[in-house]
């Protein structure tokens, strides 16, 4: 076992923190719409850091990198609380190279490599609660003509300013069995209508219908016989991935609410000569140090034999809920009044520990998924 | 010892019940149920409505305006209320600056004030937080130098809650520095929100609502008749006061009961993926069983202490009971926003409904991540968990 990271680790991790440290500023770039300048550029800036290649496979020009490498970048995005569509983009950027060779395909790829195009996980409906293989969204073909799609898709993160949309949806394969397909569909065709709304953590995400929306058949990116175990696997990481942003969102937290412990005064003198407190930070702390071993350990799991993953991948999504929970919740209790403030930031890393312990999987979800594989 | 209600406590709330279900209206217990702040109309029409009916402050006595019941009837009635889905009344001038009028106020302040906190004509905010002054209410900045035979004041106040309501604002100010402050160098001025000098700018919460401000106080002159209680240099001795006060309501019982009911009927409309309502989980059923069993334990603490009669509450009890009904708070808000999944990352806080509502999503939707947000400052607000703690360390056991 060898935790250090590698050269190219560090680098990529350093490409991340000196971007917040020039300047990034959350509170300007929270519930900014996508095509605001601002976001705009600091979109072209990602892509030009290559950012937005990290998971396109080499062959296709991109980085390939490792799960632990888009790991260690996620960290960073959430020490530094950057509030951008990256990982619908970065989990996109897996499903789509997933298809086989097609013009489409190969457009989709460098249109997100090159920050020209976003694309959004359009997978939650009203009654899946997180399961990927609970859906009434239909996708009906007729031999190799055109698909027909119809259903509605809620909450799907990112969605209120992406061009697309990978939309998991029923449909029976080449042979006739059930299936569930995922198609990438265009935002502005006929049919599809999106409902953009915020989500508490500064992004923005939408409901989306689909009524009888028509689709060339290369627009069907994983065929039915495949769709679920792709789907499993990218919930699986973009719930690892998740946990190190979260873990990241905590350790900041911790530091930030270390240093307001040193200068704020309360009773002529600083609150870190109250033991309560201080000894509140050291629990924070504990707790995401087991937070960043179950990051280590689900990030392991990934690469070992299929059948151990989920129920590591849950593990450490509990893990990280609860830690989030009680580091990113006691950092605005030590903060007072101040940690309620929206136009402070501390606040905002519990704002999105909560979000991440409802993207792809919650808690309930999790522990569900966990305690059905528990053996005695 | 007889642990019931007497017949007369029965009868007593089914006469507060039939009035109560009838006067609130539909709209307003709607936007009540949302949990979002109150708006001021429907603050001023509750407010009204009991008015007439002689029900606005039952905890005052009886000569001020209060009802004359006993403290247990005072709880029933509460329930009764919150059952009902009306909003809890502003509080800074019924359950703050009310008693310190009725308890300290010269004869002519509470002439001037009380029938109009009483009716809801005048709405109060309690400007005592600062920037350096949280915790440390002693540490407050804001000055009041002697001018003539008045005051001009200067300062900053932090936090103030509805100061965008009000049209009055009882102050915590330094009179003099050369003494400490709890040693008669501060006192409390009652003055016009409305006049030049006195800015409010908002502070959005974590709910991305509004109901907290700074002020800014710009040379405001005061006369001596806005001295609370006529007397300078008293003003620790009241802000002690109107904190013990503060404590005991914080509890919250009868919300957190109605909102814990509320939560169980959308536990049983929520479905998992297997189409199973979420009240049927036996997770879910574990965690509401969990806050019911603590909110009873809360709620027979309260009936405890009031049982014992009137006004005088034990330091240390009261502080425990903020304790626990901030937490209940915490976890009923939280729960209900795990109820509803993925649909509770979203802002809804459309007070009318659902401009910002996806058609297919239930209303209780609205206001509830919002809500979950904002009681984060449960623990902080009214004295923060870690100093009701030191309160009780101290007055309890004397460490
Ligand atoms: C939503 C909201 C509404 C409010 N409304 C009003 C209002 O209308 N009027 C008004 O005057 N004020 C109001 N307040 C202010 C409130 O009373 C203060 O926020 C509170 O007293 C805490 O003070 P502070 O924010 O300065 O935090 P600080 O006192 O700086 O506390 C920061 C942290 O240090 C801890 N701490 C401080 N001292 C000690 C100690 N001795 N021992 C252990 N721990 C300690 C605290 O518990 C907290 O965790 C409101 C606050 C909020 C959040």
């Amino acid at each position: 076992m060898d935790f250090s990271l590698t050269d190219e680790q560090k680098l990529l991790r350093e490409t991340v923190s000196r971007y917040v440290a020039s300047g990034y500023d959350f509170q300007a770039m929270r519930g900014k719409p996508v095509d605001d300048p601002l976001n705009v550029s600091q979109w072209r800036t990602f892509a030009e850091l290559g950012w937005l290649a990290l998971t396109v496979p080499e062959q296709d020009g991109g980085l390939g990198a490792s799960l632990e490498d888009v790991a260690l970048f996620f960290e960073e995005i959430g020490r530094g609380l950057v509030c951008a569509p990256l990982l619908s983009t970065l989990l996109s950027a897996i499903i789509v190279s997933k298809a086989a060779e097609s013009p489409t395909r190969t457009e989709a790829l460098e249109a997100l490599m090159g920050g020209e195009k976003k694309i959004a996980l359009a997978l939650e409906e009203a009654g899946s609660r997180h399961d990927p293989a609970v859906l009434t969204t239909r996708a009906a073909q007729n031999g190799s003509a055109a698909i027909t799609l119809n259903g509605r898709k809620i909450v799907v993160q990112d969605g209120a300013g992406a061009d697309g949309f990978l939309v998991s949806a029923q449909m029976p394969s080449k042979d006739g069995k059930a299936g569930v397909g995922i198609l990438l569909v265009p935002a502005n065709i006929e049919g599809v209508e999106i409902r953009r709304y915020r989500l508490i953590d500064g992004r923005d995400a939408a409901d989306i219908g689909f009524e009888n929306v028509k689709l060339a058949s290369e627009s069907l990116i994983v065929p039915p016989a495949e769709g679920l175990s792709v789907l499993q696997d990218t919930l699986n990481r973009a719930s690892i991935l998740l946990a190190a942003e979260a873990l990241g969102a905590m350790e900041a937290a911790i530091s930030i609410t270390a240093d307001y412990l040193r200068t704020r005064q309360q009773f002529r003198r600083p609150l870190s000569d109250f033991q309560v407190l201080t000894h509140r930070l050291s629990d924070m702390f504990v707790k995401a140090e087991h937070a960043r071993s179950m990051v280590y350990r689900g990030l392991s799991a990934m690469n070992g034999p299929q059948e151990g993953r989920d129920k590591a991948v849950s593990a450490t999504m509990i893990a990280i809920m609860q830690a989030g929970d009680f580091v990113c919740g006691n950092a605005v209790q030590l903060h007072g009044g101040v940690g309620m403030a929206d136009e402070n930031k501390i606040g905002h890393f519990y704002k999105r520990l909560r979000t991440i312990g409802k993207s792809y999987g919650d808690f309930n979800w999790h522990m569900d998924r966990y305690t059905r594989q528990l053996t005695a | 010892m007889d642990l019931r209600f007497t017949s007369e406590d029965e009868a007593f709330r089914e006469e507060v019940r039939a009035f109560v279900r009838k006067a609130v209206p539909a709209d307003m217990a709607r936007r009540t149920r949302q949990g979002l702040h109150t708006t001021k109309e429907d603050l001023k029409l509750w407010n009204r409505i009991l008015y007439e009916k002689g029900w606005a402050a039952p905890h005052w006595p009886k000569e001020f305006g209060g009802t004359g019941w006993s403290a247990l009837q005072i709880y029933l009635f509460e329930e009764e209320c919150a059952a009902a889905d009306a909003p809890f009344l502003s509080y800074f001038g019924l359950r703050l600056l009310g008693p310190l009028l009725y308890t300290f106020g010269t004869p002519e302040q509470q002439e001037k004030y009380i029938e109009d906190i009483l009716s809801g004509e005048t709405f109060w905010c309690q400007g005592f937080s600062e920037p350096s002054a949280g915790s440390d209410l002693a540490a407050v900045k804001t000055t009041a130098v002697r001018d003539g035979d008045g005051w001009v004041i200067n300062g900053q106040k932090l936090w103030t809650t509805e100061a965008h309501y009000a049209d009055k604002m009882f102050c915590l100010a330094r009179t003099d520095t050369t003494v400490k402050p709890q040693k008669g160098g501060l006192t409390i001025f009652l003055f016009d929100m409305n006049q030049p000098g006195v800015t409010v700018r908002p502070i959005l919460t974590l709910d991305e609502e509004h109901s907290v401000n700074e002020v800014f106080l710009d040379n405001i002159r005061v006369g001596p008749e806005d001295v609370l209680g006529g007397e300078i240099g008293q003003g620790w001795t009241h802000a002690k006061f109107l904190l013990g006060n503060e404590r005991v309501t914080n509890a919250q019982v009868p919300r957190s009961k109605r909102d814990l009911e509320i939560l169980k009927k959308i536990a049983l409309m929520e479905r998992d993926s297997d189409g199973v309502p979420m009240l049927q989980k036996p997770d879910i059923r574990q965690r509401i069983a969990q806050i019911e069993i603590d909110l009873a334990g809360l709620e027979w603490s309260v009936l405890r202490e009031l049982a014992q009669g009137h006004g005088e509450h034990s330091a240390p009890i009261a502080s425990g009971l903020k304790i626990v009904g901030s937490e209940i708070q915490q976890d009923i808000a939280t729960l209900l926003v795990d109820l509803l999944g993925i649909k509770g990352l979203a802002v809804h806080t459309d007070r009318e409904q659902a401009n910002d509502l996806p058609a297919d999503a239930p209303d209780y939707v609205v206001g509830a991540a919002a809500r979950q947000l904002f009681m984060r400052a449960a623990t902080i607000y009214a004295g923060t968990s870690e100093i009701q703690r030191g309160i009780i360390a101290k007055q309890a056991f004397g460490l």
